[in-house]
């Protein structure tokens, strides 16, 4: 009776202790969507096991050893990714060879449509720094949600969909943790000191 | 009188359009409708989807509405709106046509409303020009040449264009 008890006490804090977590972690998102708080580097991130769009296997143990940039887009996307990719295009030939060090990966959140080696297309077509992440859908969601990434499909007319994603760039430290963010559209000043503030951490 | 004064608006109004003008990308009338550096975004062959944009001027005084578009080189044309919601990027399809009253300009520019083209069965290169079937309530079909531009150029063109005309 006691083990019984002690049991349902263990599922029920733990039920409560997630929930928890859960709203915090909510609320910090929230905070930073509104301009004011910082999203906390242990709130974001976590174990993925995925392949890279020339099919080699990638995990969250390959994103230590250097700085890196990693955002979540599709290839079927007319503005915002093509955009991403040009602007971290510009930013490294302002920063030249002092931004040799970052590596940058595209995740997709259209698995489905974005396997390896149209990603692969997609991202060598518009830049030689960008690795893209593909892999299984349930795979590819959990990253996305480890990084607190939305995205939601929305239909078109032609039978067709497109997706609502999450535009943020994050940049990680050489430990892989998340150290700071580019959001879409900032100025390019504020996008290249932020890369170099990280680069020479 | 009332013909003189249009047309003397009209002379003010491109007077004010040419400075800020890129021969590049030139203006075309459309009946009452000023279409402005119609151009596509340089696409890479095999791309899933490309965007085109321009502004619309209605210089008449009907209130006018682009229905829709329509090209030969994708698989479909779409009239889109990008927002921005937070952090988060939402696209969403026009439902309706895209609305341009009388006397203002209207502009499909990156970050906003755009055409979408959907599996695009070219390469969009720099320099070369593609066919537009626009098709408005007013005004008509018409079939107008889009001249292919790069991200940068499009966006110093968006950014002149528009503030040419905010003056």
């Amino acid at each position: 009776m006691t083990t019984r008890f002690s049991k349902v006490w263990l599922i029920w804090g733990g039920a409560i202790l997630l929930a928890l977590g859960a709203g915090l972690g909510g609320r910090l998102v929230w905070e930073d969507r509104s301009g004011n708080g910082a999203l906390i580097a242990a709130d974001l991130g976590g174990p993925f096991s995925l392949v890279t769009h020339t099919g080699a296997p990638i995990t969250e143990a390959d994103l230590k050893g250097s700085p890196s940039a990693l955002f979540f887009g599709f290839t079927h996307c007319p503005e915002i990714c093509p955009t991403t990719i040009f602007d971290i295009n510009a930013w490294l030939e302002e920063l030249g060879p002092a931004g040799d060090d970052l590596k940058v990966y595209f995740v997709t959140i259209d698995p489905e449509r974005d396997p390896p080696e149209v990603l692969g297309e997609y991202v060598t077509a518009q830049s030689d720094r960008v690795t893209g992440i593909s892999g299984p859908p349930d795979a590819v969601r959990a990253m996305a949600d480890v990084w607190r990434v939305y995205y939601k499909a929305v239909p078109l007319d032609d039978g067709d969909y497109t997706m609502d994603h999450t535009s943020l760039i994050y940049l990680l430290n050489d430990d892989g943790q998340y150290a700071e963010l580019i959001r879409y559209g900032e100025a390019q000043d504020s996008a290249v000191a932020k890369l170099r503030a990280l680069l020479n951490s | 009188m009332g013909h003189l004064f249009r047309a003397f608006s009209l002379f003010l109004l491109l007077a004010g359009v040419a400075q800020a003008h890129d021969k590049r990308f030139p203006s075309m009338w459309v009946d009452d409708l000023l279409i402005h550096a119609p151009v596509l975004k340089a696409t890479p062959e095999g791309a899933p989807v490309a965007a085109g944009y321009m502004g619309i001027e209605n210089t008449g005084d009907t209130d006018e509405v682009l229905n829709s578009a329509e090209v030969e080189f994708a698989h479909d044309a779409q009239l889109h709106e990008m927002v921005m919601s937070g952090d988060v990027m939402k696209m969403r399809q026009i439902e309706g046509g895209i609305q341009i009253p009388a006397g203002e300009t209207v502009w499909l520019k990156p970050g906003g409303l755009h055409l979408m083209l959907m599996k695009p069965s070219v390469a969009l290169i720099e320099g070369k020009k593609q066919f537009v079937t626009l098709e408005f309530e007013n005004a008509g079909t018409v079939r107008l040449p889009f001249v292919v531009a790069g991200l940068d150029a499009i966006r110093k063109l968006s950014d002149e264009l528009h503030h040419s005309h905010d003056n």
